[in-house]
């Protein structure tokens, strides 16, 4: 308290100012474009611009009446959906062999796993691409949910060895006295308490693959698309109905923002279950 | 049973699975690529054995080169100006009243899709119904359309609208590094009577040094492979000066339809890449293990 008072008051009230602007730096093109996505077409086209004259549901009622944005909201959610199944099927035990084995060996797969995770995009959709379409199944989504599950992982991995570190092994070792086999013990005894890591895992694999725009650009065929590519394919040089876009482009973020609302009240979710633990490990 | 197995490997394999399949046998294809003419751009891409002759190509190849260095300018201005902007957010966010709960609006600039930050930003540069567009035009801040469509400033846009979207998250990151790491040694510090610039520069940064060195790594790999919001807002232009590396890339495989050359330029990109990330991630991990 006392050192905290050092603070003088000319820096505290510059502080603050600094803390205004940085939220309005960070804000307003958020709300700029949702300003836009409530303008009529004749609003958003005003110059000089107005933020907001008279406000209209137009645009989103046009995105939800269009099958052609509904395509891809299920595109979306069903490339999310299917690179997180394979995400945590995958990731899960993988974090859970990372967190038994000790660090020199998690420090190893880490350092591998963090070469797949900062290749360039390239070095697999280009490979994927001429593997797929030799297939012909490069009208499918296979290639990206197959993508996203791949350039996931090695967070998926990471998450859940976090949250393994802190599970007590004697749940797997009692298991397995029991006369588990090794996975009927993992199945049994560590996925059930897993919960919390199960949908930390989850949600953020899902967000990563909603967001990601490079691999679902370039391996979807036109009926594939999900939102992230067809948003950018509505900006045209001949005209482009910015209400509409600005629309789509907030419905599409509601799942991230969601997340950042959500996110921190989950870690103390997670704080509050990982307490339990401890006590039990005592 | 001469050698019973740890049974912990069976965990590993559905992971070992799924990165043989996505990502060692494509690695392998695009390898055997970078030697043929593979293409579906003109007939001569047969998919033949030419060689390193693609390699020799990629190696005389200006605009490749070009590519690069614009790709490393990005990287390295994004990543310098993030850091610094974002130590000094977080100076300022410490400082100020102990309310965190709006803390997790830093990170929504990082966490929605890169395609929805370049849209807001294309909507806000707009020459007439932007804000910024329009007021810078009326300035004369700007020749051609719009700050985007002007060769002198269409970089430097980008590098803004990169550091819109991840400053916020770097300085949560450091605002949490702060509060865990630092706090108590700087109260110390001032207690022995040093000034808080001092103790900022002597001590703070001393405990975060690793970690910006981490945090910097991170951001210059992801920025080194910008490929969306460039794609988004100028699409290379005006001329080729914000082609980044990913987009030259994009354009021989994806325009030009070039798969053999393309797949040696990505091999000698991703070998620079892990060359470099190797070198610099000794110290950096080294550091943080034993502090």
């Amino acid at each position: 308290m006392r050192v905290k008072d050092k603070h003088s008051r000319w820096w505290r009230t510059s502080a603050l100012l600094g803390a205004v602007v940085v939220a309005l730096v960070i804000l307003a093109p958020v709300v700029w474009a949702l300003a836009t996505s409530l303008k009529s077409r004749v609003d958003a086209l005003a110059s000089p611009p107005v933020l907001l004259a008279n406000p209209t549901w137009d645009n989103y009622r046009e995105v939800f009446q269009s099958q052609r944005f509904r395509v891809p909201l299920v595109n979306s959610l069903e490339i999310g959906a299917f690179s997180t199944l394979l995400c945590l099927l995958a990731g899960l035990p993988a974090g859970y062999a990372f967190s038994m084995k000790g660090a020199n060996f998690a420090r190893v797969a880490f350092v591998s796993l963090l070469g797949i995770r900062m290749a360039p995009p390239m070095v697999l959709a280009l490979p994927i691409f001429v593997i797929f379409s030799r297939l012909g199944l490069n009208t499918t989504t296979l290639p990206v949910i197959l993508m996203h599950a791949a350039v996931n992982l090695p967070i998926a991995v990471w998450l859940s060895k976090v949250f393994f570190d802190r599970l007590p092994k004697r749940l797997y070792e009692a298991s397995l006295l029991d006369g588990d086999r090794p996975w009927g013990a993992f199945v049994r005894q560590i996925i059930p308490v897993a919960a919390p890591a199960i949908m930390a895992v989850g949600l953020v694999c899902f967000l990563l693959s909603w967001n990601e725009f490079f691999f679902a650009s370039v391996l979807t065929s036109y009926e594939g698309r999900p939102v992230t590519v067809v948003v950018p394919s509505l900006i045209t040089p001949h005209g482009t109905y910015w209400g509409v876009v600005t629309a789509i482009t907030m419905i599409s973020i509601i799942p991230p923002v969601g997340l950042a609302w959500l996110g921190p009240r989950l870690l103390v979710l997670l704080k509050g279950k990982d307490s339990a633990f401890r006590e039990e490990r005592r | 049973m001469l050698r019973i197995p740890d049974p912990r490997d069976s965990f590993l394999k559905p992971a070992k699975g799924l990165i043989a399949a996505t990502v060692v046998l494509p690695f392998l294809v695009l390898l055997w690529l970078s030697f043929t003419n593979f293409g579906f751009g003109s007939a001569s891409g047969s998919g033949s054995y030419v060689g390193l002759q693609n390699y020799v190509k990629g190696i005389s190849d200006f605009q490749f080169h070009g590519s690069l260095l614009r790709a490393g300018e990005f990287a390295i201005c994004a990543t310098l100006s993030e850091l610094v902007l974002a130590l000094l957010i977080a100076e300022v966010v410490i400082s100020g009243r102990r309310r965190h709960g709006w803390l997790a609006w830093l990170t929504l600039p990082a966490a929605i899709s890169s395609v929805a930050v370049a849209l807001f930003w294309r909507l806000l540069l707009h020459s007439q119904f932007g804000p910024i567009g329009y007021w810078a035009g009326q300035f004369g801040w700007h020749e051609g359309a719009n700050l985007l469509g002007d060769a002198g400033t269409a970089f430097a846009t980008l590098i803004t609208v990169d550091v819109w979207q991840w400053t916020p998250l770097l300085a949560l990151i450091f605002v949490v590094l702060r509060l865990t790491q630092t706090a108590s040694i700087e109260d110390a510090a001032r207690v022995d009577g040093a000034g808080p610039v001092t103790t900022y520069f002597t001590v703070t940064l001393g405990i975060l040094g690793p970690w910006i060195s981490l945090v910097g790594l991170l951001r210059f790999v992801e920025a080194f492979r910008e490929f969306d919001k460039p794609h988004v807002l100028t699409s290379g232009g005006p001329g080729t000066s914000t082609e980044l590396m990913s987009l030259y890339l994009w354009r021989v495989a994806f325009k030009d339809w070039d798969f053999g050359y393309a797949a040696a330029l990505t091999v000698i990109v991703y070998g620079l890449l892990l060359t470099a990330v190797l070198v610099a991630s000794v110290p950096a991990t080294r550091k943080i293990d034993e502090s």
